[in-house]
């Protein structure tokens, strides 16, 4: 009998002794019956303990599901005693291409420390429950009943009294393995909860490249850039940032590639440059547009790249500025039928809507030509280009050098190198941080776009890109049955079907991006911008025109008013302003540190609202700190999982569980079973069955079968509607119901009772199994190819996820990957309005604000009139915050917040190298110590990304002060792909160019 | 797993006896606290559990026992959550982690010297516990185990050298090297009493116990 620890401490007994072990074993399996000790072995001295040789238990394989882009490092990880002591780069990467070098090791000091961090005191191993004030870092441990309990109450209340979308999943990359992502979203999605779209949350969506291509998840792998003749490394650093990968641009160079990094500061990457150019922070795109003057005016551009690929060659109408239509030619004629002018006929002639192949027709780039529209109007319409060489006169080298501080023999050089070489532009995900990133973006692209660089070896740029996994499949099963694959397959393929009735001439991609518009509906997805607008407090900053671009017009209110009133968001705005957020459950992503100016801002306003905050994480992060709940969760070496699938590496990379959960820890997997079943214990205490999802049905959903609904749908009530509309395309899919039974959830989650808490590994093998069907990897391929390889290749990309199709590009066996070659090689359209790569923009509100074509802004004065641009950029020692508080680590670096700091800029501002300085703005300020680099530009100041809030004193990181600023242009709406779709078109913060002040503190 | 020895006879096999239940004490007092112990340390049966078996060591503890030891405030909620607060968890992990690897050198290395102790006498770290090597309570359980086999040689007659250079080892290495460095950084806590002084006495039992193992060792040697 176990002794409590009252009567173990009572016990008394001079004639005794008692060996009681708990947290030792004996080594050698104990035999039934009486424990036999073991014998004593000779010990003299500390040393005698090292001679026997140190044996491992296992040798697995492992990676980090950590928010590292790409990430994916296949390491050999080693344990012992249930403790992994060490890790190793599995370097089993093979040659992919002849002639090119493979990937092996992969690795960096991060993920080779890893092993540390998960034993870090930062780790939390048990279930804590507050009970001092939100942030006193008052807590007790509770048990896991209590702790799912506590969380089922409030969202039972927060279901029943507002709905569930007034719960909210911050679905953060801290801990994202594939199944931590499928886990909490198949579970949110079945509750009716709202999910906020990971990429408006971190800014991670490159928004000039989705405005030209449609799209901004396509990415060639690294070994292609072995291919490159020119890398212009360009807002990306990759020697802090892309360690694994960064051999590449070293091996490219020795095979003759010229290497050129353009950056403000002469960061850690320049110095592996052939040349260095410097910009003023945020002016890339005057320099952009400088190299297009050059190569407009000099005649270098690839011409027949331009015409077949590009608007350019459309007619614009000279008196609206706007796109000449179809339908103000003819009637009936199309809103999306754009002509060219026919380079022999000197006529307007309709531009294929099915290819690019040009069909004969060369489309002239200069010269003009009347039209007589329906209305009988006479009007001169010009080509595309025809205007953008007008508009290039502004950015004559010697004035684009005035705007963004390159010299002018620098842009005539690096155009005329571009124009030569088959280039390639490293882009990290910095140029879309800044206010006008979308502009500086547009411009690199426009640069690729006249060169002809892209869709083929060496060339392109780069965006994200995530795919090569059956997410739609696994979320929407219902159970594990092979034919449920057929069932949901059929699903999608008959919204298909329908959305290509309506339109017979979109594409495969086109159609996919389509039916994903119509999913946030059914999935809860939404952009976080109106939650932060509506419930975070956001809105009156927002509205402060001086820390906007000059050219908006109007203010924040308006214009948002204008886009709701346009139905441009439609039931995307999520929680409703009138159903504020009840529950926030936070999943590794800490939004108090990642939301910019959101340590200040959703503790103010959003904090107090919240009946709940729940933190799932293995680490103590700011936001788990302010947090009510905590639950401690399995980390990347404790559970099986999969790295994001990405075709940077074009390898697929398994983790698995070398070594039980620390302390109490669970997995995602489980803790939503467990949090599923509860609330079904919970509610049926409370005599609750069932609760409703508040109705959300775009217009575009209802309009996809009204036809089959025929005369029946005006005599339906708004109900009846939904009911009938999610009927007849989803049938027997009750997930995505109105009425939903608390009762049914754990049944529902873990697919009809068939993968219960503890099935994670057989909901891997269906995982694994359902990718095979799809494609993604070779026939035969396991669970066990996984274990025993750690690394599988893609052999397709997956058919039915829109993001995969967004590479548009075969995967070949034995050749680096480079994407958008189905439209370079197979003339297919690209997801654009014109269905070509577009650079005008013919918006109203984009030809309001002076953006129809890439153009150059300067950065608006986000935080006030202040002298200094406050910068940033993934440091080199963590990935996000995991890594920030590592012992190991922090011993290589001065390891705590580091403000970078040009010398001269500090002597004018009395500031010593190392002293403790303030940094401020009308926003807000913090205090960090100052590092004198004369790396930095002048006038510009670089705090790395992202040390935690509570490293800094009164915990205000430089995050505090970056008003989080949201460029009102991208609410636009209504305009062929200026449509919210998954990670794609919305409005995220800018957090580049903070314009601030510095002094001593 | 429970072993009993009956029968001790006084003087060192009972003195031996009593450093390993001491040691025994201790991992339950720094292991986390539940009512019981809260309760047990506001009665005083805690302090007076410490009282007593100290009165058997081979050396004297008495400034050691202090009435601070009764100091666990007016409720198992604050007294627990300053456990938690100091020991468990906080920014960047508590003021005053129980973990002796992150006191300075090399985390690993610290749990794997700890380990490699563990594996010489053919123990291994529990394998449903899912604690750590280098935790307070791990490394008092093995002094208590070592202790608990030197009472056995003891009783048997044999020499328990081996056993006493082993304590010596591990304290030093281990308990004595870090529990000074984490009670600098207590002091830098404002506090319920009892913590400080449980640390206070388990280190005067650690320099004392270090101190009587090397001396007894050179004497079985």
């Amino acid at each position: 009998m176990k002794l409590t620890r009252r009567q173990f401490l009572q016990m008394s007994g001079l004639g005794i002794a008692v060996l009681s072990l708990e947290r030792l074993a004996l080594a050698a399996a104990e035999p039934a019956g009486e424990p036999q000790l073991p014998a004593i072995p000779p010990y003299r001295a500390w040393e005698d303990v090292y001679r026997r040789k140190w044996t491992w238990d296992k040798i697995t394989k492992g990676t980090h599901c950590v928010d590292c882009y790409p990430g994916g490092c296949s390491w050999n990880v080693y344990s012992k005693d249930g403790i992994v002591w060490r890790e190793e780069q599995a370097a089993r990467y093979p040659v992919i291409e002849p002639g090119v070098p493979d990937m092996n090791p992969r690795g960096c000091q991060k993920g080779g420390t890893f092993s540390q961090v998960m034993y870090g005191a930062e780790r939390i191993k048990y279930p804590l429950k507050r009970v001092g004030p939100r942030g006193s870092g008052k807590w007790k441990r509770i048990g896991w009943e209590e702790a799912l309990a506590e969380i089922a109450d409030a969202m039972i209340t927060a279901m029943t009294e507002v709905g569930p979308e007034s719960i909210v999943f911050e679905i953060g990359p801290g801990n994202a393995g594939i199944f931590q992502v499928l886990s909490l979203g198949r579970f949110a999605a079945l509750l009716g909860a709202t999910t906020l779209d990971v990429d408006g949350l971190i800014g991670d969506f490159n928004v000039g490249n989705y405005i030209t291509f449609g799209k901004f998840q396509h990415c060639s792998s690294h070994d292609d850039w072995f291919h490159a003749d020119l890398i212009l490394i360009w807002h990306m650093n990759p020697l802090y940032t892309r360690i694994p990968e960064a051999h590449y641009i070293t091996e490219a160079r020795y095979k003759g590639a010229e290497v050129v990094s353009i950056a403000p500061d002469y960061n850690p990457s320049c110095i592996h440059a052939d040349l260095y150019v410097p910009v003023e922070p945020g002016s890339d795109a005057a320099l952009g547009l400088g190299m297009a003057h050059v190569i407009v005016t000099e005649n270098l551009y690839d011409a027949r790249f331009v015409k077949e690929q590009t608007d350019l060659p459309l007619l614009v109408r000279r008196d609206t500025r706007k796109f000449l239509r179809a339908s103000e030619l003819q009637s009936g004629g199309r809103e999306d039928q754009f002509y060219f002018l026919d380079a022999g006929k000197r006529s307007p002639v309709k531009a294929p809507l099915a290819t690019l192949d040009m069909g004969g027709v060369d489309p002239a780039l200069e010269g003009s030509v009347r039209v007589r529209l329906l209305d009988g109007k006479e009007v001169e319409a010009v080509p595309a280009f025809s205007l953008l060489r007008e508009h290039l006169e502004a950015y004559a080298p010697e004035k684009a050098a005035r705007m963004c501080g390159t010299p002018a023999s620098l842009i005539r050089e690096l155009a005329r190198k571009v124009a030569r070489k088959r280039t390639h532009i490293l882009v990290g995900w910095n140029s879309n941080k800044y206010y006008h990133g979308d502009l500086m973006e547009r411009a690199q692209c426009l640069v690729l776009a006249l060169t002809g660089n892209w869709g083929k070896k060496g060339t392109g740029t780069r965006g994200w890109n995530e795919c090569g996994d059956p997410k739609h499949i696994f979320v929407s099963r219902r159970t594990v049955a092979p034919e449920e694959f057929e069932a949901i397959e059929k699903i999608f393929s008959g919204l298909s079907e329908k959305i290509r009735a309506a339109d017979p001439t979109l594409s495969d991609e086109m159609v996919a991006i389509e039916r994903e518009r119509l999913a946030p509906t059914l999935w809860g997805a939404a952009p976080p911008v109106f939650y932060w607008y509506y419930h975070g407090g956001y809105r009156e900053v927002w509205n402060r025109k001086e820390w906007h671009d000059p050219a908006m017009k109007r203010s924040f209110d308006e214009y948002l008013a204008e886009a709701m009133a346009k139905n441009w968001w439609e039931a995307l705005v999520e929680p409703a302003p009138d159903r504020p957020p009840q529950v926030l459950i936070g999943a590794a992503g800490s939004t108090l540190r990642r939301t910019r100016g959101g340590y200040k801002m959703l503790l103010k306003h959003l904090w107090p609202r919240l009946k709940l905050i729940a933190t799932i994480d293995p680490r103590m992060s700011t936001t788990a700190m302010y947090s009510d709940i905590v639950l401690p969760v399995a980390w990347f070496y404790e559970r099986p999982d999969f790295r994001f699938f990405t075709p940077h590496t074009t390898f697929n990379t398994f983790t698995d569980a070398a070594v039980p959960p620390l302390g109490e820890s669970k997995t995602e997997w489980e803790i939503c079973a467990l949090l599923a079943r509860k609330i079904g214990e919970r509610a049926k205490a409370r005599g609750l069955e069932e609760y409703a999802k508040r109705r959300r049905l775009p217009s575009g959903l209802v309009r996809l079968v009204a036809g089959s609904l025929g005369e029946a749908l005006s005599r339906l009530s708004e109900n009846e509607l939904f009911d009938r509309v999610l009927a007849t395309l989803f049938p027997g899919r009750e997930a995505m119901t109105r009425r939903r039974r608390f009762d049914a959830l754990y049944d529902r989650y873990t697919f009809g009772g068939q993968l219960r808490e503890g099935d994670l590994e057989q909901a891997l093998e269906l995982f694994v199994s359902d990718s095979v069907r799809e494609g993604i990897y070779p026939e035969g391929t396991t669970l066990q190819t996984y274990r025993e390889h750690g690394i599988v290749r893609f052999a397709g990309l997956g058919k039915v996820d829109p993001v995969a199709l967004n590479m548009a590009c075969d995967i070949r066996p034995n050749e680096t990957v480079n994407p958008l070659t189905w439209h370079t090689e197979k003339k297919i359209p690209y997801p654009t309005l014109t269905r070509r790569a577009q650079y005008y923009i013919d918006h109203d509100w984009f030809l309001e604000a002076g953006e129809a074509f890439p153009t150059y802004k300067p950065n608006p004065k986000m935080g006030g009139d202040y002298p200094f641009r406050l910068t940033s950029g993934h440091q080199r020692w963590s990935i996000h915050s995991i890594w920030v508080v590592n012992q190991l680590l922090s011993r290589t670096h001065q390891g705590r917040p580091t403000l970078f700091m040009n010398p001269d800029d500090a002597k004018k501002k009395r500031v010593r190298d190392g002293e403790l300085v303030r940094v401020w703005n009308d926003f807000e300020s913090f205090r960090a110590r100052v590092k004198l680099a004369p790396g930095v530009r002048p006038g510009q100041l670089i705090m790395y990304h992202a040390w935690e809030p509570y490293q800094f004193p009164e915990w205000k990181s430089y995050d505090v002060l970056i008003p989080g600023m949201v460029k009102w242009l991208h609410l636009a709406g209504g305009y062929g792909h200026l449509r919210y779709w998954r990670w794609n078109w919305q409005p995220q913060q800018a957090d580049r160019a903070i314009a601030v002040d510095v002094g001593p503190a | 797993m429970t072993i009993e020895l009956a029968n001790l006879r006084a003087g060192a096999e009972q003195a031996t006896a009593a450093r390993s239940r001491l040691y025994q004490v201790l991992a339950t007092a720094f292991a986390f606290p539940d009512q019981e112990l809260f309760e047990a340390v506001r009665d005083g049966t805690l302090a007076q559990s410490l009282a007593q078996i100290a009165e058997l060591l081979p050396y004297p503890l008495p400034e050691a026992i202090r009435p601070q030891l009764r100091d666990a405030g007016d409720s198992y909620i604050d007294f627990e959550s300053e456990y938690v607060r100091l020991f468990d968890v906080g920014p960047a992990g508590p003021p005053c982690p129980l973990y002796g690897g992150v006191y300075g050198g090399d985390r690993m290395k610290a749990m794997e010297d700890a380990t490699r102790f563990y594996n010489f006498f053919d123990l291994r770290i529990a394998p449903d516990l899912r604690e750590l090597p280098d935790h307070i309570t791990t490394e008092l359980e093995f002094m208590h185990y070592l202790t608990f086999r030197e009472t056995e040689v003891r009783q048997q007659g044999g020499n328990p050298a081996s056993l006493l250079r082993a304590e010596r080892d591990f304290l030093s290495r281990h308990l004595c090297r870090w529990v000074p460095r984490m009670r600098e950084r207590l002091a830098k806590q404002t506090t319920l009493a009892f913590f400080p002084a449980l640390v206070d006495f388990a280190l005067a039992f650690f320099e004392a116990d270090r101190a009587y193992a090397s001396q007894a060792a050179e004497r079985c040697s």
